[in-house]
Protein backbone atom coordinates (compact mmCIF):
# COMPACT_ATOMS: atom_id res chain seq x y z
CA UNK A 1 0.00 0.00 0.00
CA UNK A 2 2.57 2.46 0.92
CA UNK A 3 4.87 1.53 -1.78
CA UNK A 4 1.88 2.20 -4.28
CA UNK A 5 0.78 5.94 -2.71
CA UNK A 6 5.09 6.75 -3.13
CA UNK A 7 5.35 5.08 -6.69
CA UNK A 8 1.90 7.39 -7.28
CA UNK A 9 3.04 10.56 -5.82
CA UNK A 10 6.33 9.79 -7.96
CA UNK A 11 4.54 9.55 -10.81
CA UNK A 12 3.18 13.28 -10.00
CA UNK A 13 6.66 14.55 -9.59
CA UNK A 14 7.99 13.24 -13.21
CA UNK A 15 5.02 15.10 -14.60
CA UNK A 16 5.68 18.17 -13.01
CA UNK A 17 9.43 18.06 -12.10
CA UNK A 18 11.04 20.74 -9.34
CA UNK A 19 12.94 20.43 -6.66
CA UNK A 20 9.96 21.36 -4.12
CA UNK A 21 7.74 18.47 -5.58
CA UNK A 22 10.86 16.11 -5.11
CA UNK A 23 11.44 16.99 -1.41
CA UNK A 24 8.01 16.53 -0.59
CA UNK A 25 8.25 13.15 -1.74
CA UNK A 26 11.30 12.42 0.21
CA UNK A 27 9.84 13.64 2.94
CA UNK A 28 6.58 11.30 2.52
CA UNK A 29 9.02 8.30 1.87
CA UNK A 30 10.55 9.03 5.32
CA UNK A 31 7.99 9.33 7.07
CA UNK A 32 6.24 6.37 5.36
CA UNK A 33 9.14 4.11 6.33
CA UNK A 34 9.06 5.30 9.92
CA UNK A 35 5.49 4.31 10.05
CA UNK A 36 5.97 1.13 8.11
CA UNK A 37 9.53 0.53 11.16
CA UNK A 38 6.58 1.04 13.54
CA UNK A 39 3.98 -1.58 12.36
CA UNK A 40 7.14 -4.48 12.15
CA UNK A 41 7.47 -3.91 15.18
CA UNK A 42 4.13 -4.08 16.43
CA UNK A 43 3.28 -6.70 14.29
CA UNK A 44 5.72 -8.58 15.63
CA UNK A 45 4.50 -7.95 18.97
CA UNK A 46 1.01 -9.49 17.85
CA UNK A 47 1.69 -11.84 15.77
CA UNK A 48 5.14 -13.18 16.91
CA UNK A 49 7.26 -15.78 15.46
CA UNK A 50 5.15 -16.62 12.23
CA UNK A 51 5.39 -12.77 11.39
CA UNK A 52 9.34 -13.12 12.02
CA UNK A 53 9.00 -15.49 9.43
CA UNK A 54 6.81 -13.73 7.07
CA UNK A 55 9.52 -10.39 7.30
CA UNK A 56 12.22 -12.93 6.30
CA UNK A 57 10.33 -13.65 3.44
CA UNK A 58 9.35 -10.60 2.26
CA UNK A 59 10.83 -7.30 2.41
CA UNK A 60 9.84 -4.01 3.74
CA UNK A 61 9.58 -2.15 0.43
CA UNK A 62 9.62 -4.79 -2.66
CA UNK A 63 6.52 -6.72 -2.85
CA UNK A 64 6.44 -10.13 -4.25
CA UNK A 65 4.55 -9.78 -7.58
CA UNK A 66 3.04 -12.90 -8.81
CA UNK A 67 1.01 -12.79 -12.09
CA UNK A 68 -1.26 -15.55 -11.25
CA UNK A 69 -5.34 -16.06 -10.96
CA UNK A 70 -6.28 -16.52 -7.32
CA UNK A 71 -7.45 -20.14 -8.40
CA UNK A 72 -4.08 -20.90 -9.22
CA UNK A 73 -3.06 -19.26 -5.88
CA UNK A 74 -5.86 -21.59 -3.99
CA UNK A 75 -4.41 -24.66 -5.89
CA UNK A 76 -0.82 -23.53 -4.98
CA UNK A 77 -1.65 -23.87 -1.36
CA UNK A 78 -3.56 -27.34 -1.88
CA UNK A 79 -0.61 -28.50 -3.75
CA UNK A 80 1.62 -27.38 -0.99
CA UNK A 81 -0.55 -29.08 1.70
CA UNK A 82 -1.03 -32.32 -0.33
CA UNK A 83 3.03 -32.35 -0.66
CA UNK A 84 4.33 -31.40 2.53
CA UNK A 85 1.88 -35.08 3.56
CA UNK A 86 3.85 -36.65 0.87
CA UNK A 87 7.55 -35.65 2.01
CA UNK A 88 6.33 -36.00 5.60
CA UNK A 89 9.05 -34.44 7.57
CA UNK A 90 7.51 -35.37 10.76
CA UNK A 91 9.03 -39.15 9.76
CA UNK A 92 12.96 -37.23 9.35
CA UNK A 93 12.48 -35.24 12.70
CA UNK A 94 11.05 -38.20 14.92
CA UNK A 95 15.15 -39.36 14.57
CA UNK A 96 16.14 -36.81 16.57
CA UNK A 97 14.16 -38.31 19.70
CA UNK A 98 16.54 -40.06 20.53
CA UNK A 99 17.96 -36.84 22.08
CA UNK A 100 14.78 -36.01 23.28
CA UNK A 101 14.90 -39.34 25.51
CA UNK A 102 18.61 -38.73 26.53
CA UNK A 103 17.69 -35.32 27.69
CA UNK A 104 14.67 -36.38 29.37
CA UNK A 105 16.20 -39.09 31.80
CA UNK A 106 18.97 -36.57 32.79
CA UNK A 107 15.86 -35.56 35.03
CA UNK A 108 14.89 -36.81 38.07
CA UNK A 109 12.17 -38.57 38.33
CA UNK A 110 8.63 -36.89 38.93
CA UNK A 111 5.53 -37.97 39.19
CA UNK A 112 2.45 -36.58 36.86
CA UNK A 113 4.96 -33.43 36.07
CA UNK A 114 3.11 -30.42 33.86
CA UNK A 115 4.82 -29.51 31.11
CA UNK A 116 4.76 -26.92 28.39
CA UNK A 117 6.25 -27.44 25.01
CA UNK A 118 6.95 -24.11 23.72
CA UNK A 119 7.05 -24.06 19.89
CA UNK A 120 6.27 -27.17 20.08
CA UNK A 121 5.55 -27.40 15.80
CA UNK A 122 3.49 -30.59 14.82
CA UNK A 123 4.45 -32.36 18.09
CA UNK A 124 7.26 -34.73 17.42
CA UNK A 125 8.92 -33.92 20.83
CA UNK A 126 5.58 -33.51 22.41
CA UNK A 127 4.43 -36.79 21.62
CA UNK A 128 7.61 -38.40 22.65
CA UNK A 129 7.28 -36.26 26.28
CA UNK A 130 3.79 -37.99 26.63
CA UNK A 131 5.47 -41.29 25.90
CA UNK A 132 8.36 -40.42 28.56
CA UNK A 133 6.30 -38.78 31.43
CA UNK A 134 2.91 -40.03 32.62
CA UNK A 135 2.77 -35.99 33.33
CA UNK A 136 0.26 -33.24 31.75
CA UNK A 137 1.98 -31.81 28.70
CA UNK A 138 0.30 -28.25 26.83
CA UNK A 139 2.19 -27.85 23.43
CA UNK A 140 2.19 -24.11 22.51
CA UNK A 141 2.69 -22.95 19.04
CA UNK A 142 1.65 -19.53 17.19
CA UNK A 143 0.72 -21.70 13.76
CA UNK A 144 -3.01 -23.37 13.92
CA UNK A 145 -2.40 -25.72 11.01
CA UNK A 146 0.70 -27.60 13.08
CA UNK A 147 -1.90 -27.57 16.60
CA UNK A 148 -4.40 -29.30 13.91
CA UNK A 149 -1.54 -31.92 12.89
CA UNK A 150 -0.69 -32.37 16.39
CA UNK A 151 -4.21 -32.81 17.97
CA UNK A 152 -4.29 -35.42 15.45
CA UNK A 153 -1.78 -37.14 16.60
CA UNK A 154 -2.45 -36.93 20.30
CA UNK A 155 -6.01 -38.28 19.22
CA UNK A 156 -4.11 -41.32 17.24
CA UNK A 157 -2.25 -41.51 20.33
CA UNK A 158 -4.72 -41.79 22.73
CA UNK A 159 -3.20 -39.52 24.82
CA UNK A 160 -6.30 -36.81 24.66
CA UNK A 161 -6.70 -36.86 28.41
CA UNK A 162 -3.12 -35.38 29.57
CA UNK A 163 -1.88 -33.51 26.07
CA UNK A 164 -3.42 -30.36 25.05
CA UNK A 165 -2.19 -27.48 22.73
CA UNK A 166 -2.55 -23.68 23.25
CA UNK A 167 -2.13 -21.58 20.06
CA UNK A 168 -0.01 -18.71 21.44
CA UNK A 169 3.32 -16.28 20.47
CA UNK A 170 6.43 -16.77 22.03
CA UNK A 171 6.26 -13.13 22.88
CA UNK A 172 3.03 -13.31 24.38
CA UNK A 173 3.13 -16.13 27.04
CA UNK A 174 0.35 -15.56 29.90
CA UNK A 175 0.44 -18.60 32.09
CA UNK A 176 0.29 -17.90 35.61
CA UNK A 177 3.66 -17.90 37.64
CA UNK A 178 5.01 -20.93 38.79
CA UNK A 179 2.48 -22.99 36.37
CA UNK A 180 4.99 -25.77 35.30
CA UNK A 181 7.49 -28.19 36.65
CA UNK A 182 9.22 -28.70 33.16
CA UNK A 183 9.66 -26.35 30.09
CA UNK A 184 10.62 -27.86 26.57
CA UNK A 185 11.58 -26.02 23.78
CA UNK A 186 13.70 -27.90 21.04
CA UNK A 187 14.31 -24.87 18.22
CA UNK A 188 12.44 -22.39 19.35
CA UNK A 189 14.55 -19.99 22.03
CA UNK A 190 16.55 -18.67 18.75
CA UNK A 191 13.07 -16.69 17.69
CA UNK A 192 13.36 -14.53 21.04
CA UNK A 193 17.12 -15.05 22.06
CA UNK A 194 18.55 -17.43 24.05
CA UNK A 195 19.29 -14.99 27.17
CA UNK A 196 15.60 -13.11 26.83
CA UNK A 197 14.13 -16.93 26.44
CA UNK A 198 15.86 -17.91 29.89
CA UNK A 199 14.77 -14.23 31.62
CA UNK A 200 11.23 -14.81 30.41
CA UNK A 201 10.30 -18.55 31.46
CA UNK A 202 12.06 -18.63 34.31
CA UNK A 203 8.76 -17.11 36.45
CA UNK A 204 6.74 -19.90 34.57
CA UNK A 205 8.61 -22.84 36.33
CA UNK A 206 7.65 -23.76 39.32
CA UNK A 207 10.45 -23.85 42.42
CA UNK A 208 13.14 -26.27 41.48
CA UNK A 209 11.23 -26.34 38.11
CA UNK A 210 13.47 -27.62 34.99
CA UNK A 211 14.09 -26.41 31.83
CA UNK A 212 15.11 -27.86 28.87
CA UNK A 213 16.24 -26.23 25.39
CA UNK A 214 17.44 -27.88 22.04
CA UNK A 215 19.11 -24.67 20.40
CA UNK A 216 22.19 -24.28 17.70
CA UNK A 217 25.56 -24.66 19.13
CA UNK A 218 27.11 -21.46 17.98
CA UNK A 219 28.40 -19.15 20.89
CA UNK A 220 27.52 -22.08 23.27
CA UNK A 221 30.73 -20.93 25.78
CA UNK A 222 28.44 -17.62 26.22
CA UNK A 223 25.45 -19.74 26.93
CA UNK A 224 26.74 -21.63 29.41
CA UNK A 225 28.02 -18.76 30.99
CA UNK A 226 24.54 -16.99 31.17
CA UNK A 227 22.76 -19.86 32.39
CA UNK A 228 23.66 -19.03 36.54
CA UNK A 229 22.99 -15.19 35.40
CA UNK A 230 19.46 -15.65 34.85
CA UNK A 231 18.40 -17.87 37.80
CA UNK A 232 19.23 -21.44 36.95
CA UNK A 233 22.04 -24.15 37.24
CA UNK A 234 22.76 -26.08 34.62
CA UNK A 235 22.44 -29.66 35.53
CA UNK A 236 23.53 -30.97 32.31
CA UNK A 237 24.92 -30.09 28.54
CA UNK A 238 25.18 -32.19 25.33
CA UNK A 239 25.87 -31.62 21.85
CA UNK A 240 24.34 -33.72 19.12
CA UNK A 241 26.82 -35.24 16.58
CA UNK A 242 28.50 -32.32 14.56
CA UNK A 243 26.83 -34.23 11.48
CA UNK A 244 23.83 -35.28 13.03
CA UNK A 245 21.28 -32.63 11.12
CA UNK A 246 23.21 -33.82 7.94
CA UNK A 247 22.84 -37.70 8.32
CA UNK A 248 20.04 -38.02 10.53
CA UNK A 249 17.79 -35.41 8.77
CA UNK A 250 18.67 -33.39 5.54
CA UNK A 251 20.25 -36.57 4.07
CA UNK A 252 17.25 -38.54 3.50
CA UNK A 253 14.99 -35.74 3.38
CA UNK A 254 16.91 -35.09 0.17
CA UNK A 255 16.48 -38.71 -1.16
CA UNK A 256 12.77 -38.10 -0.33
CA UNK A 257 12.82 -34.91 -2.73
CA UNK A 258 14.64 -36.60 -5.24
CA UNK A 259 12.40 -39.36 -5.26
CA UNK A 260 9.64 -36.63 -5.55
CA UNK A 261 11.16 -34.76 -7.96
CA UNK A 262 10.55 -37.68 -10.67
CA UNK A 263 7.05 -38.87 -9.88
CA UNK A 264 6.37 -34.46 -10.33
CA UNK A 265 8.89 -33.95 -13.21
CA UNK A 266 5.95 -32.29 -14.92
CA UNK A 267 4.34 -29.94 -12.18
CA UNK A 268 5.96 -26.71 -12.23
CA UNK A 269 4.21 -25.49 -8.94
CA UNK A 270 5.81 -29.00 -7.46
CA UNK A 271 9.43 -28.17 -8.55
CA UNK A 272 9.51 -25.04 -7.18
CA UNK A 273 8.06 -26.31 -3.44
CA UNK A 274 11.07 -29.09 -4.07
CA UNK A 275 13.83 -26.21 -5.21
CA UNK A 276 12.12 -24.24 -1.51
CA UNK A 277 13.38 -27.25 0.24
CA UNK A 278 16.91 -28.15 -1.80
CA UNK A 279 17.82 -25.07 -1.19
CA UNK A 280 17.62 -25.01 2.67
CA UNK A 281 19.10 -28.78 2.88
CA UNK A 282 21.91 -27.48 0.53
CA UNK A 283 22.91 -24.85 3.46
CA UNK A 284 23.56 -27.55 5.82
CA UNK A 285 25.04 -29.66 3.15
CA UNK A 286 27.91 -27.15 2.40
CA UNK A 287 28.80 -26.69 6.08
CA UNK A 288 26.85 -29.50 8.27
CA UNK A 289 29.09 -28.56 11.11
CA UNK A 290 28.01 -25.03 11.19
CA UNK A 291 24.24 -26.44 11.62
CA UNK A 292 25.13 -28.66 14.65
CA UNK A 293 23.29 -27.77 18.35
CA UNK A 294 22.71 -29.14 21.90
CA UNK A 295 20.87 -29.71 24.31
CA UNK A 296 20.70 -27.40 27.84
CA UNK A 297 19.36 -28.91 30.86
CA UNK A 298 18.57 -26.22 33.50
CA UNK A 299 17.15 -26.31 37.01
CA UNK A 300 15.96 -23.11 38.51
CA UNK A 301 17.52 -21.83 41.23
CA UNK B 1 3.54 26.36 -9.20
CA UNK B 2 6.88 25.87 -7.15
CA UNK B 3 8.51 28.56 -9.33
CA UNK B 4 5.89 31.49 -9.20
CA UNK B 5 4.44 30.39 -5.65
CA UNK B 6 7.28 29.27 -3.75
CA UNK B 7 10.03 30.59 -5.47
CA UNK B 8 11.53 27.31 -5.84
CA UNK B 9 13.68 26.15 -8.94
CA UNK B 10 12.07 24.00 -11.75
CA UNK B 11 14.94 23.56 -13.26
CA UNK B 12 14.29 19.86 -13.71
CA UNK B 13 11.59 20.52 -16.19
CA UNK B 14 14.47 21.89 -18.58
CA UNK B 15 16.75 18.96 -18.35
CA UNK B 16 14.21 16.25 -19.45
CA UNK B 17 11.91 16.70 -22.26
CA UNK B 18 8.57 16.45 -21.57
CA UNK B 19 8.16 12.39 -23.70
CA UNK B 20 11.09 11.75 -21.49
CA UNK B 21 9.23 12.21 -18.53
CA UNK B 22 5.76 10.69 -19.35
CA UNK B 23 7.22 7.57 -19.58
CA UNK B 24 8.39 6.94 -16.50
CA UNK B 25 5.68 9.17 -14.96
CA UNK B 26 3.16 6.89 -16.65
CA UNK B 27 4.51 4.04 -15.53
CA UNK B 28 5.10 4.85 -11.75
CA UNK B 29 1.31 5.77 -11.51
CA UNK B 30 0.27 2.76 -13.44
CA UNK B 31 2.09 0.84 -10.94
CA UNK B 32 1.34 2.86 -8.14
CA UNK B 33 -2.06 2.10 -8.97
CA UNK B 34 -2.27 -1.42 -9.10
CA UNK B 35 -0.21 -1.61 -5.90
CA UNK B 36 -2.64 0.30 -3.73
CA UNK B 37 -5.79 -1.74 -6.02
CA UNK B 38 -4.02 -4.97 -4.44
CA UNK B 39 -3.04 -3.71 -1.38
CA UNK B 40 -6.71 -2.74 -0.58
CA UNK B 41 -8.31 -5.67 -1.79
CA UNK B 42 -6.46 -7.74 0.29
CA UNK B 43 -6.66 -5.52 3.61
CA UNK B 44 -10.09 -4.66 2.68
CA UNK B 45 -11.25 -7.45 1.00
CA UNK B 46 -12.65 -9.05 4.11
CA UNK B 47 -13.45 -8.94 7.89
CA UNK B 48 -11.60 -10.92 10.25
CA UNK B 49 -12.41 -11.42 13.83
CA UNK B 50 -8.85 -11.43 15.06
CA UNK B 51 -5.60 -9.73 13.86
CA UNK B 52 -4.17 -12.33 11.32
CA UNK B 53 -1.28 -12.27 8.64
CA UNK B 54 -2.22 -11.74 5.20
CA UNK B 55 0.19 -13.40 3.02
CA UNK B 56 -1.61 -13.57 -0.06
CA UNK B 57 -0.82 -12.02 -3.29
CA UNK B 58 1.10 -8.57 -3.09
CA UNK B 59 1.99 -9.76 0.45
CA UNK B 60 2.95 -13.00 -0.13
Amino acid sequence: MYLGILLFCLGLFFISPSLLSFGVWLAFFILYDKMATYEQKDLIRILGEEYIVYQKRVSKWFPRIRLRSSLENKLGKKMSKDLMVEINQDHFRERFNKYTRRAFQMLPKMEKPRILDIGCDSGVPTIELAKLSNGEIIGMDINQSLLDKLNRKIEEEGFSSRVKTVKRSLFEIDFPDESFDIIWAEGSIWIIGFEKGLKEWRRLLKPNGFLVIHDEIKTVSNKLKNIPRYGYKLISYFSLPEDAWWTEYCKPLEIRIKELYVKYKNNSEALKIFKKYQSEIDMVKRNPKEHSSAFYIMRKS
Amino acid sequence: MSFFVFRFSTVLVGLFSLPALLLPAILSLGFGLYLIAKSHKAVFGETIDQPRLIDSGVYS
